[in-house]
C-alpha cells in the first residue's frame, strides 16, 4: 500500500512534465488510431466488394490486352448474366501532376454492372447519349472545379492526342473502395475509334472483363469455367472474384502496407522515446531516494516494480487521452478525407481500442526497461552518493 | 554489557584512485558489545562513513571478516544483505533523506512495507515511533513543512520503527543548529538507555560525541583506543 502510494505520488510529482508526456503519447495514439482506421476502411472495401462480379484479365499480366471477341464467348458460359468490359484511359489534365485515374468503359453494360454509381437519371441518360461525354466523381470535380456541361481538355498519355470531353454527370459512390469518387469514366467505343487511327494495333483491346453471375450461381464454378474456355488460346485468362482481385491488389501493393506497418513501428518508437526521456529524467532525479530505499532494505525488484508501475500508468493515461481524442478526430477525418460517404464510416472498433492499449502497455514496459536495469545495477552507496 | 553485536577482524578497505591504491581502513579489529552507545570521531576523510557503511551492510570490506548481529556480512549476496539490513539496521542520515512526496507518517511507515504486519499494526508502530520522537502531532506533514530538527526526528523514527538490532547514524547532527542537535542526541541517548538499543554514531563534533558512552577516534583508517 505504501509502495503503491509512493508510485502514484511519484507519477504526479512533476505535473507539467507529466502533462507534456501524456500529451505526446496521446498524439502518437491518435496518429496510430487514424492509421488503423484507414487500413480498416481499406479492408472493409475488400469485404464490401460484390460477390457476384468476376474480373477476368490476361493471364500473363493485367496490363496486357484481351481480344474484344471474348465478350461473345463469355456471354454463353452458363451462370453468367452480363459481360462488361473496360480499359484504362490514359489521359491527364494540364500536366502529369494533374493526373487521375480514368477508365474507358463499355457503356451498354456499365450502370448495370456497377450499381454503386449514384447519379441522377437525367445526367445518366445525357451521358449515355453523348459518346464524347464523360462522368466524373465529385472529388475530381471538386479538385478542378469542373461542372456539368464543362468541356475539359485532356492530354493523352497512352491514348495519344488531345481529348475534349464534355462533363455529363458528377457521381457519388456507395462504395468508394470499389468505385472511386476521384475518377473519370468515358465511353470505350469513343476511345477505341480514335485508337483505330492513332494506334491500330491496340484497337479493339480490352483491359478487363467484368462478368456478373446470375443469382443462385456459385461464382467459384464460373471462375473455373471462364478460364477453361480460353485455356490454350492465344490469350489465356486469369479470372478472380472481385473480392479476391481487390484483395490481391491490396496484397500486391504490399510495399505500401509494409510502409504502413513500419510507420506503426516508428510511432511505437516515438512513443517509447517520449516516455523513456521523461522516465529517465525522473529516475535520475530520484536516484538518491532509491539509494535510501535500498538502505532500508528494499531490493531491486521493489524499485523495478515502482518504475514499471509508473511507466505503465503514464503510458495508459496517454492511451486513454489519445483514444478520447480519436473519437472526435475520426468524425472529422471521415468528413474531410472521405467526404462522409464511406462504407465503414471510420468506426472505432474494439480491436483498434485494444491495439492502442496493447501498444501503450508495450511502450510502457519498454520505456521502463533501461531505468529498471540501471536501478538494479546501482549499488546502495552509488544511490546515496548521487548529487542531483 | 552483553555479547558483541559487532565484531570486525582484520578489516581493510582500499580504493583504486588514479591507478594507485588508497587504503581507507587498515587492518581494523574491534568489537562493540550489545547495548553500547558508541561515538566514532575523526577528521574528514578518515574513513568514518566507510566503516559505518561496512557495519551497516551497504559497503563491503576489501578483506577481513565482519560479523554483525550474528551474521557474517562479507559472505552475503546483495539480496541477502538487503533482507538482513531490513531486519537489523536502522540508519540515520546526515541529510535526513526523507522521501519528499510522502508525509512524516508515510516516511516512517516505508520500512514496514517489507514486513508482514497488517495495516493496523503498521499504523500502530508508526504512531508509537513518531510519539517517541515527539512528533505525534505532525504525522500528516510533508518533509518540506518541517524544520531540519523535526525532519531528523522523523529520520530517527523511521530508523527505529521496525525495531532493528542496531541504529547507525552518520553525522546525524551535522546539518542541525545546536538546540536541534541536542534534541536528537538526547533522543538517541534515551533510545539507548530506555530501549537498550545498540547505537553507533559517526561525528566530528566533540560535543556530540560526549553524549555517547564510549568514544573511538579514527585516524587514517586506524582506530585509536583510549589510553
Ligand atoms: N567510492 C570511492 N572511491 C574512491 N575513494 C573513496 C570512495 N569512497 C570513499 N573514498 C575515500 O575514502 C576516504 C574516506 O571516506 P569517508 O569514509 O567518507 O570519510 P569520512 O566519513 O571520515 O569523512 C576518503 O578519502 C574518500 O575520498
Ligand atoms: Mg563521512
Amino acid at each position: 500500500m505504501t509502495l503503491l502510494r509512493l508510485m502514484l505520488r511519484n507519477t504526479i510529482r512533476r505535473p507539467v512534465r507529466l502533462a507534456l508526456t501524456i500529451g505526446g503519447l496521446a498524439m502518437v495514439v491518435l496518429a496510430f488510431g487514424l492509421l488503423r482506421l484507414t487500413l480498416e476502411e481499406w479492408h472493409s472495401g475488400v469485404k464490401a466488394a460484390a460477390n457476384n462480379r468476376l474480373i477476368t484479365v490476361h493471364a500473363m499480366s493485367d496490363s496486357l490486352q484481351l481480344p474484344l471477341a471474348y465478350k461473345e464467348r463469355m456471354a454463353v458460359i452458363p451462370g453468367i448474366q452480363l459481360v462488361h468490359y473496360g480499359n484504362v484511359f490514359g489521359v491527364e489534365y494540364r500536366d502529369a501532376k494533374e493526373s487521375f485515374a480514368a477508365f474507358a468503359e463499355h457503356m451498354g453494360t456499365f450502370f448495370e454492372t456497377y450499381p454503386e454509381v449514384i447519379l441522377n437519371e437525367a445526367d445518366r441518360l445525357a451521358f449515355l447519349k453523348d459518346r464524347g461525354g464523360c462522368l466524373i466523381g465529385w472529388k475530381l470535380a471538386a479538385r478542378f472545379g469542373w461542372k456539368v456541361g464543362d468541356v475539359i481538355p485532356l492530354k493523352g498519355t497512352t491514348h495519344t492526342g488531345n481529348w475534349e470531353l464534355v462533363v455529363r454527370g458528377i457521381f457519388h459512390s456507395s462504395n468508394p473502395a470499389i468505385m472511386g469518387e476521384g475518377e473519370l469514366y468515358a465511353h470505350w467505343q469513343f476511345a477505341n475509334e480514335r485508337l483505330k487511327t492513332t494506334a491500330p494495333d491496340r484497337a479493339d483491346g480490352v483491359g478487363w472483363y467484368v462478368a456478373t453471375t446470375a443469382p443462385g450461381v456459385n461464382p467459384r464454378s464460373v471462375v473455373a469455367a471462364i478460364d477453361a474456355t480460353f485455356a490454350n488460346s492465344f490469350a489465356e485468362t486469369r479470372t478472380e472474384r472481385e473480392q479476391a482481385y481487390i484483395a490481391g491488389w491490396v496484397a500486391r501493393s504490399g510495399a505500401l502496407l509494409d510502409a504502413l506497418n513500419w510507420l506503426s513501428g516508428v510511432m511505437n518508437g516515438i512513443a517509447a522515446l517520449v516516455l523513456v526521456n521523461a522516465l529517465a529524467m525522473a529516475v535520475r532525479e530520484r536516484t538518491r531516494e532509491y539509494g535510501v530505499m535500498k538502505t532500508l532494505g528494499f531490493r531491486p525488484r521493489h524499485l523495478v516494480a515502482l518504475v514499471m508501475g509508473e511507466s505503465l500508468l503514464v503510458a495508459l493515461a496517454g492511451a486513454l487521452v489519445g483514444l478520447g481524442l480519436l473519437y472526435p478526430a475520426a468524425g472529422l477525418y471521415a468528413v474531410t478525407v472521405a467526404g462522409g460517404k464511406t462504407v465503414g464510416a471510420y468506426e472505432i472498433t474494439a480491436e483498434t481500442i485494444w491495439l492502442c492499449l496493447g501498444m501503450m502497455v508495450l511502450v510502457g514496459l519498454l520505456a521502463a526497461l533501461w531505468p529498471a536495469v540501471r536501478l538494479s545495477r546501482m549499488t546502495t552507496l552509488e544511490g546515496l552518493r548521487h548529487r542531483g | 554489557m552483553g555479547d558483541p553485536v559487532v565484531s570486525l577482524h582484520n578489516v581493510t578497505k582500499t580504493y583504486i584512485r588514479g591507478g594507485t591504491e588508497v587504503s581507507v581502513i587498515r587492518d581494523l579489529s574491534f568489537v562493540i558489545p550489545a547495548g553500547t552507545f558508541l561515538a566514532i570521531m575523526g577528521p574528514s576523510g578518515s574513513g568514518k562513513s566507510t566503516l559505518l557503511n561496512v557495519m551497516a551492510g551497504i559497503d563491503r570490506p576489501t578483506s577481513g571478516s565482519v560479523v554483525v548481529a550474528g551474521t557474517r556480512l562479507d559472505q552475503l549476496s546483495e539480496g541477502e544483505m538487503a533482507r538482513w539490513r531490513a531486519r537489523h539496521i536502522g540508519y540515520v542520515f546526515q541529510t535526513y533523506n526523507l522521501i519528499p512526496v510522502l508525509t512524516a507518517a508515510e516516511n516512517v511507515e516505508l520500512p514496514l512495507a517489507l514486513t508482514h504486519l497488517t495495516r493496523r499494526e503498521r499504523a500502530e508502530h508508526v504512531k508509537t515511533a513518531l510519539r517517541l520522537v515527539g512528533l505525534g502531532d505532525r504525522m500528516d506533514h510533508y518533509p518540506r513543512q518541517l524544520s531540519g530538527g523535526q525532519e531528523q526526528r522523523v529520520g530517527v523514527a523511521r530508523a527505529i520503527v521496525s525495531d532493528p538490532t542496531m541504529i547507525l547514524a552518520d553525522e546525524p547532527t551535522g546539518n542541525l543548529d545546536r538546540e536541534s542537535a541536542d534534541d536528537i542526541l538526547t533522543l538517541l541517548a534515551r533510545l539507548n538507555r530506555e530501549l537498550g538499543k545498540t547505537i553507533v554514531m559517526v561525528t566530528h563534533d566533540p560535543r556530540a560525541a560526549e553524549r555517547a558512552q564510549m568514544i573511538r577516534h579514527l585516524e587514517k583508517g586506524l582506530l585509536e583506543m583510549p589510553p
